[in-house]
């Protein structure tokens, strides 16, 4: 039971859960483990964490209704003016055969968010009749010629990879010929994913989007010393090279619900047997 | 607040120690901050920079504590490790300890 933490870490990780919104009283358990995860880290490695947790985001479920309302009405209304449809699917990829499907559960949850909600009395949808379907199959084969809109929705757009492929696969299974018809919807986004959508002609409208955690925040040379920092909290936890600094090199500090997708740095979500054997204890789960 | 944690607490503040003493004594985390919170609302203690100290009125809390439980010389600044207590023996009973409890440095 050996511990780094000392009583002033404990003190600043408290001041930083009050100030994320994260009442100790309701988040006993993230708290612990946190503090858990600290145990096995210097007062160098330590400060990183504290520094880098003060910018995560943690969007509950409570939230999650307003943050869906404020990426919609993002949308610009002289692109839907002249559509009398529009067509919502979750954003996850499509393949050719059906059972190869990976399931995006919380795309499906937020699209299920769309269904529950009163879209049609806001003026951006009135007078337009919203369809919710669950596959490209079921867009009519005429879509690119009658007034319609597709709209795709999920919580999370990290580096864009997941979103280029649902994106590319609608529009061969429906037959799309124009990115034009599509608008990507989404909580929350890395302004990574939104680029690299975007250079392909695809319109994302998201209310919150971060930047990366360590390349965009600081300037050389702290950004270097950070960095060096953080590639040695991962050695430490030994992370797989693929999710160094998040899936694709994200660098998000971002958990939806109770799911921290893996383009958040590592030491957030990743539980791992350390070169001591020991079982290191992430403060949020994985998604 | 139980005082045996509150005792515990302040005669860490006072030695510049670490929470080990009261996570060994059964504490999570979480309850540990909260007597953090507390001490420093009660105005036992504070944070300069890089330490948290015990104020005057902390001091004289620990001093009060420490009368009221019959504490002195070291007992006033060292608090007893409950989880080593073993029961007393008689003299003809002989003590070995279970090895797989003793803490590795004792091995």
């Amino acid at each position: 039971m050996k511990t780094n933490i000392s009583l002033v870490a404990l003190e600043k990780l408290t001041e930083i859960f009050n100030k994320n919104g994260w009442s100790i009283e309701d988040h006993r358990e993230e708290y612990d483990r946190f503090c858990q995860a600290l145990e096995h880290f210097s007062p160098e490695q330590q400060g990183l964490i504290f520094e880098l947790t003060r910018e995560f985001l943690w969007v509950t479920l409570n939230k999650y209704e307003s943050y869906l309302y404020a990426s919609l009405f993002m949308i610009e209304k002289k692109l839907l003016v002249d559509c009398n449809k529009i067509y919502i699917l979750p954003l996850q990829s499509y393949p050719e055969k059906r059972e190869n499907e990976t399931r995006n559960e919380s795309a499906i949850f937020t699209r299920y968010l769309i269904k529950i909600s009163h879209l049609s009395n806001n003026d951006l949808f009135r007078g337009k009749k919203i369809c919710l379907i669950d596959s490209p199959l079921a867009i009519p084969k005429d879509i690119n010629f009658i007034p319609a809109m597709l709209i795709l929705v999920d919580d999370f757009i990290g580096s864009g990879e997941t979103g280029e492929t649902a994106v590319k696969d609608m529009c061969r299974l429906a037959g799309i010929t124009d990115y034009n018809k599509i608008l990507v919807v989404s909580l929350v986004a890395q302004e990574m994913g939104v680029q690299r959508l975007s250079r392909l002609g695809i319109r994302v409208f998201s209310r919150i989007i971060r930047k990366r955690g360590i390349s965009d925040s600081y300037l050389n040379p702290e950004r270097e010393t950070k960095s060096r920092i953080m590639e040695s909290i991962e050695s430490l936890i030994k992370v797989k090279k693929k999710y160094n600094f998040g899936y694709n090199r994200t660098e998000a500090l971002v958990a939806m619900m109770s799911r921290t997708p893996n383009n958040t740095f590592p030491v957030y979500w990743c539980e791992n047997s350390m070169e001591n054997g020991k079982k290191f204890i992430a403060p949020f789960s994985a998604g | 607040m139980q005082e045996q944690y509150l005792i515990l607490l302040l005669q860490i503040l006072k030695n510049n120690g670490g929470v080990y003493s009261l996570r060994k004594a059964g504490l999570e985390y979480s309850q540990i901050a909260s007597l953090i919170h507390s001490i420093e609302k009660e105005g036992y203690a504070e944070n300069k920079g890089d330490q948290l100290v015990l104020t005057g009125s902390g001091l004289e809390k620990l001093a009060a504590l420490n009368k009221k439980f019959g504490r002195k010389n070291t007992e006033g600044w060292i608090s007893l490790q409950e989880e080593y207590r073993v029961r007393k023996l008689s003299k003809d009973e002989i003590y070995i300890p279970d090895k797989r409890k003793m803490p590795n440095e004792s091995r």
